[in-house]
C-alpha cells in the first residue's frame, strides 16, 4: 500500500512540476523604450523615420510608420507638447504579441496528460483496473496527437515558406494572407464587372420601356418601337443570379478564412485536442480539430491551387498564337452609353440623338448608340445583342475559373478534409451536409 | 423552467432522478427475477443473462451520473473566464449586441451564439431584401410626357392622351436576380439557424433527459440493448456535444458576426414610405425623389448585401450544421461505447 501511495506522489509530483514549467514559461517579453522628455515643444531633427521593426512610442501609443512621425537616435518620438502629452512621463504598455499556437497546443497536451494521469493515479490508487486501462488507452491517443501536432507545425511552415516565395505569392507573409489577396482582386473584379452589368441592364430597360401614344377623343394608337431590347432584360438576369452566387460564394469562403486565421490555431485546435482526449467528447474534438487545419491549410490552399492553375493558363492562352479570338477571353467586355458624352449637353439637337426612338419602326432611325451603331431600332437593339454576345467570354475567364471553381474546389478540400482529419482523429463524421456553401 | 436554474435542479431531483432510481430498482428487480427463475429451472442462459445485465444496468447507472455531473458542471463553467484564457476580446458592434450580462455559463454560451446567429441571419436578410423591394419599386416606376409640350404643358394631352411613355428609373433584372439568389440563401440560413435554436431549446427544457430512465430499463431489456443505448447516447450526446460546440463558436462571435464594412444595418427600416405626404412626392417631384428616398445616405449598398448574406451562410447555417453532424457522430461513437454500434447514416442524410 505504501508503495502504491509513494507512485502515485511521484507521478503527481512530476505531473505538476511539469505543468507548472509548461505554465512559467516566459513568454516573449518586449521591453518598451523609456519615454524621452524633448525640451520644450520643439520638434526635434532626428535621423530615422519610423518603420514596423523600430519602436516608437508617444505616450503610450505606438506611432505606427504611416504616420511619418521621427524617431530619435534611440528610436523614441519626440512630438510637440500639443500633440503628445509629456508632463508625465509614461511607459508605454508592451504590444501584445499574438499567442503563437504551439505553445497552446502543448499546454493542452499537458492538461490532457495530467487529467489522465489523474485518472490512472486513482485507478492505481484504488486497485480499479478498467481505470487504469482506460488511461492507457487514451495515453495513446495523445501520442498520436503529439505527433499530429508536431506534423502540422511542420506543414504550417513548409506552406508558409511556399506561399512567401515570390514566383507564388510575391509579398504576402502568410499563405492565408495570400488566399485572401487572392480573393478580395477576385471579388473587386466581381463587384466591378456586376456594376458594369448592373449600368448596362438599367439603361437597355430604360430603351425597352419606351413607348410612344397618341389618342383623341379615345381613338388612336400606340408603338413601342424599343421593344427589341427587352429581348436582353433575360440574359442580363441570367448573368447578374450567376455573379451574385460567385460573389456569395467568395465571401463566404473569405469569411471562413478570416475567421480560421484568428480563431483556428489559438482556439478551436487547442480545444479540440483537450476534448478529444475523451471518448465522450471525441466527436466534438476531432471536427475542431478538423475544422480547424482543414479552414487553416486546406480552404486558403485550394484557392491559391487554383488561382496558380488559372494565371498559368491565361498566360499560356495569351501566348498561344493558334487562334486570336482566345485573345477575347481576357479583353475588357464592352461598354453601353445611351447618354452623350460629356461636355456635348449643350449642343442643340444632340441628346435627342442618343437611344431609340419609341415611334420609330421604318428601319431608318438616326439615333445612336455607342457600340450598337447608327441605323433603325431594331438593327440597334441587335447590334447592343451581338456585342453583348460577343462580350460573354470576356466574363468566362472570371466568373467560371476565378469566382466559381476557386472557392468551389476550396470548400470540397476543406469538406474531404475534415471528414478524413475526423476519421484520423478517431470519429469520422460525415460533413457531406456542409456541401450547402457550394 | 431554463437549464442552470433553480427551477430545473428542482426538476432533476423530483422527477428525472427519482424516475431513473425507479428504472433502475425495476430493472434490477427483473433481472433478479431472471437470475431466480434461470436458477430454478436450471436455465444456464437466464443465468448468464441476468449476470450480464448486472453489468450493463452498473454501465446505465454511471452514464447517468455521468451526465448529471456534466450538467452541472456545464452550468458551473464561466464562458467570460474560456475568453480571458484564450485572450479573446468581446464582441463589439454585433448587429444584434453581445452576449447579455450575466449569461456565462457554456449552456447560456450556446444560446446567445445561436440567437446571435438567427439575429444575424434575420439581419441579413432584412438588408436584402430592402435592396429587393427598392429595386422592384424603382424598376416598375412610369413616366408618361404629353406630346407637344410647351413650358411644362404638353398640349397632346388636350383633347386626348398623346405622348411617349418609359420607365425612367430603367431596370434592374441583373442586380435583382444576384440578390434573388442572395436572399434564397439567407432565407436558408435564418430558418437553418431557427432549426438549430429549436433543438437547443428542447434539449434545454429537459425533455431529452425523459430518454435517461427509459434508456436504462430498455438497455437490460431483452432485444432492446441497441435502442436503450440509443436513448441514453441522444440524451448524453445532446447534453454535451452540442451546446459545447456551440458555445465554443459563441467564442469567436466577434468574427462570424462582423457586419460588412460600410453598411450600417440600422438604416434599413421596413418602412420607407411612412406617410402619404411622402408617397405625394412621387407626383409632385422627380423621379429620383423615389430612389433618394430609398437610398439616400448611401444606402444603397447591394454588393454589401450579398456579403452580409454570405456571412450569415457562415453563422447560420455552416457552423451549426457542423456542430449537429459531431453531435450526431457522438451518438454513435458513445452508444458504441455503451455496447452496441448504431447506423446513423441515414439521420445524417436529413441534416
Amino acid at each position: 500500500m505504501m508503495r502504491k501511495l509513494g507512485f502515485v506522489i511521484i507521478v503527481l509530483f512530476v505531473l505538476l512540476l511539469s505543468s507548472s514549467i509548461i505554465l512559467a514559461a516566459p513568454l516573449e517579453e518586449i521591453t518598451p523604450p523609456e519615454k524621452i522628455t524633448p525640451p520644450g515643444d520643439i520638434l526635434l531633427e532626428c535621423p530615422n523615420d519610423c518603420s514596423p521593426q523600430s519602436n516608437c512610442w508617444c505616450g503610450g501609443v505606438k506611432i505606427e510608420a504611416d504616420t511619418q512621425k521621427y524617431c530619435g537616435p534611440d528610436d523614441v518620438v519626440y512630438l510637440s507638447e500639443s500633440e503628445c502629452e509629456f508632463g508625465t512621463p509614461v511607459a508605454p504598455p508592451p504590444p501584445e504579441p499574438p499567442p503563437p499556437w504551439q505553445g497552446f497546443a502543448v499546454l493542452a497536451i499537458v492538461t490532457s496528460g495530467v487529467l489522465l494521469g489523474i485518472i490512472y493515479m486513482v485507478g492505481y490508487g484504488f486497485g480499479v483496473s478498467e481505470l487504469m486501462f482506460v488511461a492507457k488507452e487514451e495515453m495513446y491517443q495523445i501520442i498520436v496527437l503529439i505527433v499530429l501536432v508536431a506534423l502540422l507545425a511542420a506543414s504550417d511552415g513548409v506552406f508558409n515558406w511556399i506561399t512567401q516565395s515570390a514566383e507564388l505569392r510575391g509579398t504576402s507573409n502568410t499563405m492565408q494572407e495570400a488566399a485572401l489577396t487572392s480573393i478580395q482582386d477576385t471579388l473587386s473584379n466581381v463587384t466591378d464587372k456586376m456594376n458594369n452589368i448592373k449600368g448596362m441592364d438599367n439603361g437597355i430597360a430604360i430603351e425597352a420601356s419606351k413607348g410612344l401614344q397618341c389618342s383623341i377623343l379615345g381613338v388612336g394608337y400606340s408603338v413601342t418601337g424599343c421593344g427589341g431590347f427587352s429581348m436582353l432584360s433575360t440574359p442580363f438576369s441570367l448573368v447578374g443570379s450567376i455573379l451574385g452566387f460567385a460573389a456569395g460564394e467568395l465571401y463566404s469562403v473569405q469569411r471562413l478564412i478570416e475567421i480560421s486565421t484568428t480563431y483556428s490555431m489559438t482556439l478551436l485546435l487547442p480545444l479540440g485536442i483537450i476534448l478529444r482526449t475523451f471518448k465522450i467528447t471525441r466527436g466534438a474534438g476531432g471536427l475542431l480539430m478538423a475544422v480547424a487545419v482543414s479552414t487553416y491549410l486546406l480552404l486558403p490552399m485550394g484557392i491559391i491551387f487554383i488561382d496558380k492553375f488559372g494565371d498559368a493558363f491565361k498566360s499560356n492562352m495569351l501566348a498561344s498564337t493558334v487562334s486570336p479570338d482566345d485573345q477575347y477571353y481576357f479583353n475588357e467586355p464592352a461598354t453601353m452609353s445611351f447618354s452623350p458624352p460629356t461636355g456635348t449637353e449643350a449642343v442643340p439637337g444632340l441628346q435627342e440623338w442618343w437611344g431609340c426612338n419609341p415611334g420609330d419602326t421604318t428601319g431608318a432611325g438616326l439615333f445612336y448608340i455607342e457600340t450598337a451603331g447608327r441605323g433603325s431600332n431594331e438593327d440597334k437593339a441587335i447590334n447592343a445583342y451581338l456585342d453583348l454576345r460577343k462580350s460573354i467570354r470576356s466574363y468566362l475567364f472570371l466568373v467560371v475559373v476565378k469566382a466559381t471553381l476557386g472557392p468551389v474546389v476550396a470548400i470540397l478540400m476543406l469538406i474531404a478534409g475534415i471528414r478524413a482529419l475526423t476519421a484520423l482523429g478517431g470519429a469520422e463524421i460525415d460533413v457531406s451536409a456542409l456541401g450547402r456553401l457550394v | 423552467m431554463d437549464i442552470c436554474t433553480a427551477d430545473f435542479t428542482t426538476f432533476m431531483n423530483t422527477t428525472i432522478m427519482p424516475i431513473t432510481a425507479l428504472a433502475s430498482v425495476i430493472t434490477a428487480v427483473t433481472i433478479g427475477l431472471g437470475y431466480m427463475i434461470g436458477q430454478f429451472l436450471g436455465n444456464a442462459k437466464a443465468t448468464t443473462w441476468a449476470k450480464t445485465e448486472v453489468v450493463q444496468i452498473v454501465m446505465s447507472i454511471a452514464s447517468v451520473t455521468f451526465i448529471i455531473i456534466l450538467l452541472n458542471s456545464f452550468c458551473a463553467i464561466n464562458m467570460e473566464g474560456i475568453k480571458s484564457i484564450f485572450n479573446i476580446n468581446p464582441a463589439e458592434n454585433l448587429p444584434c449586441g453581445s452576449a447579455p450580462a450575466g449569461s456565462t455559463s457554456l449552456y447560456a454560451g450556446a444560446l446567445d451564439y445561436i440567437k446571435s446567429a438567427a439575429c444575424f441571419c434575420h439581419s441579413a436578410m432584412s438588408v436584402v431584401r430592402y435592396h429587393l423591394e427598392a429595386y422592384t419599386v424603382l424598376s416598375n416606376l412610369n413616366l408618361f410626357e404629353c406630346s407637344l409640350s410647351t413650358g411644362g404643358i404638353g398640349w397632346g394631352c388636350l383633347f386626348g392622351y398623346s405622348g411617349t411613355y418609359q420607365q425612367p428609373l430603367g431596370g434592374y433584372g441583373a442586380v435583382m436576380s444576384a440578390l434573388n439568389v442572395i436572399f434564397n440563401s439567407s432565407m436558408v440560413s435564418y430558418i437553418s439557424s431557427l432549426n438549430f435554436l429549436f433543438i437547443l431549446l428542447f434539449v434545454y427544457k429537459g425533455f431529452v433527459l425523459f430518454f435517461l430512465p427509459l434508456g436504462v430499463f430498455l438497455r437490460s431489456m431483452p432485444y432492446l440493448r441497441t435502442f436503450g443505448s440509443l436513448l441514453i447516447s441522444v440524451a448524453l450526446a445532446f447534453f454535451v456535444v452540442y451546446p459545447l460546440l456551440l458555445a465554443i463558436f459563441g467564442l469567436m462571435g466577434d468574427g462570424i458576426f462582423a457586419v460588412p464594412e460600410g453598411l450600417n444595418v440600422s438604416k434599413y427600416d421596413e418602412s420607407v414610405f411612412e406617410s402619404t405626404t411622402q408617397a405625394a412626392g412621387i407626383v409632385t417631384g422627380h423621379p429620383e425623389f423615389v430612389r433618394d428616398t430609398y437610398f439616400d445616405g448611401g444606402r444603397e449598398k447591394p454588393i454589401e448585401a450579398i456579403e452580409y448574406a454570405s456571412a450569415a451562410l457562415v453563422a447560420g447555417v455552416f457552423l451549426p450544421t457542423a456542430a449537429l453532424l459531431a453531435t450526431i457522430a457522438s451518438v454513435r461513437l458513445i452508444a458504441k461505447i455503451l455496447g452496441e454500434e448504431i447506423d446513423l447514416s441515414r439521420i445524417v442524410q436529413m441534416v
